[in-house]
């Protein structure tokens, strides 16, 4: 086949992405597993490998930016390379949300809200990230779609959550004898757990725009691209 | 550019995909390039007649690579190359002022004959020019005329597998070589000129004459031969300097050597604003 | 200008000066062909005397000589065959009988057996060189020697002591016949060498073998059996089975391979050869009242005579020709090629070399009779070469030639595209390999062919030959190269103001006629040699 050094290329750049994609997915389960079990060790470790998906990143987008230079793509290969830019920049955010993660993690002072089934949103939106890149991977059309479609779910369950913790809050009765620290971890506690539902809502924004892209590159298709 | 990342299994135990971002990073340097300069130009000046046709070139070619030469029609791209094998002593009026280093040694010293001089440098035109004789005779042309000891025969369908031309001649070797397409013609000029082990090939447009899906295959060659031998191309082509060279010179008007470098460096950023403008397509 | 209403359509231009002027285009071409076509056919009347023939002669040669020919050649175009083949392999047979009438003319004049000793001498020469080259690794120098030893013993022999090999050879008690000679000596190396073509060709050794065996074989058989049936006897016959026969098979084999045409076109030789034996048998046996033409046997063999026109031959001058065109080949060829590779290949573009290229494109033009008094003056007088002889007049033709083949020469080599030469220097093939190897090649042809058609003005000239004092009219067959030797058109020439109006009338055309048929057929071998190699390239 002619060109196969193009098309190695181009396949590496895929490779390195799906491998981009495993490294970011590794990070959110830990950061959510750290923030189940409390586990600050762990948390810490999430933080720390925050510069190994920048670094990816960058590299990658150079990757990205010497095919479009050299080689000049065009149609579906240039379709691929214009999607995976802007999937790398999804996938650096979500790695930046995990980073999170672990940072609520070593703010919690108590119990997270029991009412509140965070690690379910969590599962839920860890495996839209999964399955968006699966269709990225096989550059399966149809994938998209049912992703656009989970999204709303999650972001009804978020909303749903999140107004749990407010009425929680607002139904909670200070008996007016607790002292200052006390409001203060209070307040901090219903912040954080409201941040992570918030970050987790955004995880799942994240994958339907990583399959939003990969609709476009597969089918020129720009239908969830809004 | 990168260092491996920790993690070499997902949290279910199953093997990532690629334990190394890098590996596959293609900056256009072959694996096998040992750095050292096959030819290298100080100060190389050309006129025919009045007319200057190049302007103190300095650079140096490195082995087991693909260098393009680029740069408008009329700029000293073909001189240049003529000056390494000196083919240009064949024109009346032209002269050569600098030094031309080939492996170290000085081409236009007193004591150095053109024609053995020519003999190690491998040279491959526009138009395809295989002479009217037999597949056979072609490639063995360079074998005989220095008198080369050895297998013919075995040099011969060597060089025709390197030049990917052997699985389409190899029951027609005794037809004469005008009878092959243009593609193929090409390739077997290319096998010719590898036939004698040469320090370096040059090659003066070698696919402007061609079809796109010829080029195409050229290209993927020129890649190839990178491995084993030297490549110095001169083109008018920029997408395909950019598509196989490792490193670019881009002469402009004058016979100037206006830029030398990396050719992911000449096309995404290069230092003059000359380049960018002729790369840009604003002039030239 | 003769336009018509817009509406109609576009309009229409008018032609009338056009075709004014592609009718007087016309006119001027056949002005040209029509003069000399009259010419050629007057000409033709008066030496085949054809108005002595009877009717019934004209229906016979007509209809069973001419007629199936002609059918022959419209039903091949109607079938899609190449009529150009068939016309190719007449040429082929036609120049091929005239070489062989020049071989035994010339073996008229050298003893065949001298030249069966020197052909052997030379046979074995070249087998030891090639053995040599071969089997043993001698580095060139000592091979040359060798060479040169082997062929000084062959011809020469060491005086005294061994006797050469013609010596030897004449020396037999037992002389081999002419036909064991031309057998020997002809048949055999030209059998060999279609063998050898074959082999190439088709990259098989077996065939290769086959096809010169059998060419042998057939070629001895074949023309011993001619000979013996037509009474030309047997070497003769033999002669023209190897000059004639041999090449015009070849051709035929080479015409079945080619596929880009179809062989059909081959039928046309053999029905025209049948056509004139059925006509000649006819003729013979209906006993009609023939034209009695001035162009007969006796016409080319018999001595000139200058008061019986009609037993006058013109043999002498016949051999003469020959001899002459002999001369100037040697001369002229490896002379005007070689001045013709050097001005173009290696002649650096000075004063000097532009100089004498202006003088060569002037000395072409120079009247033919200067050419005559620069023999008389330098040859005759200055080197006192004996006056008239073929070999004086050789050289006078050949200088008057040169200019033209070196021309043409130069225009063949010009031809081959530099592209080629320079991917010879390129790979650093020095100026020598690269002329050898590349330019050559492709060049013969042209050369071949310019050449050609150089002779072709050489026989023809008579000025020179007036200079240089050869005899008009020799009485006896030229004996060497330094004989005083007669030409045909001198001969010609020399007999048309005698007194009996029959020379006029018929001994001139009958020599003009011979005189074109050889012209014609070394032009019809210039150009099927130049189509072959335009094909093979």
């Amino acid at each position: 086949m002619p060109r196969e050094g193009f098309q190695e290329q181009l396949d590496d750049l895929r490779e390195d992405v799906l491998f981009m994609s495993e490294v970011v997915l590794e990070r959110l389960r830990m950061g959510l597993d750290a923030l189940e079990r409390k586990d600050e060790a762990q948390a810490e470790e999430v933080i720390e490998r925050d510069d190994d998906v920048n670094r990816m990143y960058l590299e990658l987008e150079q990757e990205c930016i010497d095919l479009l230079a050299l080689q000049q793509p065009v149609a579906g290969d240039l379709r691929f390379v214009a999607a995976t830019f802007k999937i790398l920049t999804d996938l650096e955010r979500i790695g930046d949300l995990a980073t999170n993660l672990g940072g609520y993690t070593l703010d919690a002072e108590r119990e997270v809200f029991p009412e509140v089934d965070v690690q379910a949103i969590g599962t839920a939106t860890i495996e839209m990230v999964e399955d968006a890149m699966a269709a990225y991977a096989e550059r399966d059309a149809e994938a998209c779609y049912a992703i656009a479609d989970r999204d709303d779910d999650v972001d009804e369950r978020c909303r749903e959550a999140s107004k749990l913790v407010v009425r929680d809050l607002i139904e909670t009765e200070l008996t007016g004898d607790e002292t200052d620290p006390e409001i203060e971890a209070l307040m901090t506690d219903v912040s954080r757990v409201l941040l992570t539902i918030r970050d987790l809502e955004r995880v799942g924004d994240h994958a339907v725009n990583v399959a939003a892209r990969t609709l476009y590159m597969v089918e020129n298709d720009d239908d969830l691209l809004y | 550019m990168s260092e491996d990342t920790q993690a070499t299994e997902d949290p279910d135990g199953d093997p990532l995909v690629r334990t190394d971002v890098s590996a596959g990073l293609d900056d256009g340097s072959s694996g096998t390039a040992s750095g050292e300069t096959v030819v290298r130009a100080e100060d190389v000046s050309v006129w025919y007649g009045e007319e200057q046709a190049l302007s103190d070139v300095t650079m140096s070619v490195p082995e087991n690579s693909v260098t393009a030469i680029i740069g408008p029609s009329g700029c000293g791209k073909s001189t240049f190359l003529r000056c390494i094998n000196r083919m240009n002593d064949r024109i009346d009026g032209a002269s050569v002022d600098g030094d031309l280093y080939l492996r170290g040694k000085n081409v236009y010293d007193d004591d150095v004959d053109p024609v053995a001089l020519r003999r190690r440098v491998g040279m491959v035109f526009q138009k395809p020019n295989p002479f009217p004789k037999s597949v056979y005779d072609n490639v063995a042309y360079g074998l005989n005329i220095q008198d080369v000891e050895g297998d013919h025969d075995a040099i011969v369908e060597e060089s025709l597998k390197r030049a990917a031309l052997w699985d389409e001649v190899e029951d027609r070797l005794d037809e004469s070589g005008l009878e092959l397409s243009g593609g193929q013609q090409q390739r077997l000029c290319i096998a010719r000129a590898i036939a004698v082990d040469p320090e370096i090939i040059l090659m003066d447009e070698p696919a402007s004459a061609l079809d796109p899906v010829a080029t195409s295959q050229i290209e993927d060659l020129i890649e190839e031969l990178a491995e084993d031998y030297t490549v110095l191309i001169v083109t008018h082509n920029m997408q395909q300097a950019a598509r196989i060279s490792d490193r670019t010179a881009v002469f402009l008007t004058g016979g100037e050597l206006v830029e030398y470098d990396d050719t992911d460096t000449i096309f995404e950023n290069p230092a003059h604003q000359r380049v960018e403008d002729y790369i840009t397509g604003k002039f030239g | 200008m003769g336009g018509t209403d817009e509406a109609a359509g576009f309009g229409r231009v008018g032609r009338t000066k056009e075709r004014a002027f592609r009718a007087l285009l016309l006119a001027s071409t056949l002005a040209g062909i029509v003069a000399l076509g009259g010419l050629l056919v007057y000409v033709g009347w008066q030496a085949f005397n054809l108005q002595a023939a009877s009717t019934s002669w004209f229906a016979l040669v007509g209809g069973v000589g001419l007629a199936p020919a002609v059918v022959a050649a419209a039903l091949l175009r109607r079938r899609g065959h190449s009529v150009a083949v068939g016309l190719e392999s007449l040429v082929t047979l036609f120049g091929g009988g005239m070489l062989a009438g020049g071989a035994g003319i010339f073996f008229v004049v050298v003893d065949p057996v001298a030249w069966f000793a020197t052909a052997l001498a030379a046979g074995l020469t070249v087998g030891a060189t090639v053995a040599v080259n071969r089997y043993t690794g001698l580095p060139a120098w000592p091979r040359v020697g060798f060479a040169a030893v082997v062929t000084w013993l062959a011809l020469l022999g060491v005086p005294g002591t061994v006797p050469s090999l013609a010596g030897v050879v004449g020396g037999l008690s037992v002389l081999p016949s002419d036909v064991v000679i031309y057998a020997l000596s002809l048949a055999l190396p030209a059998s060999a060498a279609v063998g050898a073509l074959v082999a190439a060709r088709t990259d098989d050794r077996r065939r290769g073998l086959r096809a010169g065996a059998l060419g042998a074989v057939a070629t001895v058989a074949i023309g011993v059996a001619v000979g013996l049936v037509t009474g030309v006897g047997p070497a003769g016959g033999l002669l023209v089975a190897v000059f004639g026969l041999l090449p015009a098979g070849v051709h035929a084999w080479a015409t079945v391979e080619r596929e880009d045409v179809s062989a059909g076109g081959l039928a046309l030789p053999v029905v025209v050869s049948a056509g004139v034996a059925a006509a000649w048998y006819l003729h013979g046996a209906l006993d009609l009242a023939g034209p009695n033409p001035w162009v007969d046997w006796t016409f080319l063999t018999a001595l000139p005579s200058t008061f019986a026109p009609r037993t006058a031959g013109i043999f002498p001058a016949i051999v003469g020709s020959l001899l002459l065109m002999i001369v100037v080949v040697v001369f002229a060829f490896p002379v005007g090629v070689g001045a013709a590779v050097y001005l173009e290949e290696y002649a650096p573009d000075s004063r000097t070399t532009r100089f004498i290229q202006l003088n060569i494109s002037n000395l072409a033009g120079v009247p033919s009779v200067v050419y005559g008094l620069l023999g008389l003056a330098i040859f005759i007088h200055q080197f006192a070469m004996p006056s008239g002889s073929v070999l004086v007049g050789g050289l006078a033709l050949g200088l008057l030639i040169l200019p033209i083949v070196i021309i043409s020469a130069r225009e063949a080599i010009r031809s081959v595209p530099d592209a080629a030469r320079e991917a010879s220097y390129g790979m650093g093939a020095t100026r020598w390999q690269t002329v050898r190897n590349v330019v050559l090649p492709q060049a013969i042809p042209g050369i071949l062919t310019g050449t050609i058609l150089a002779l072709g003005r050489a026989i023809g000239e008579t000025a020179p030959l007036l200079m240089i004092a050869a005899p008009a009219t020799y009485l006896g067959v030229p004996q060497g190269f330094t004989a005083p030797a007669a030409a045909m058109p001198l001969q010609i020439y020399d007999l048309a103001f005698l007194p009996d109006d029959a020379f006029r009338e018929g001994f001139v055309p009958a020599g003009v006629v011979t005189l074109l048929a050889v012209l014609l057929t070394m032009n019809g071998v210039a150009i099927v040699l130049r189509n072959r190699y335009e094909r093979g390239n």
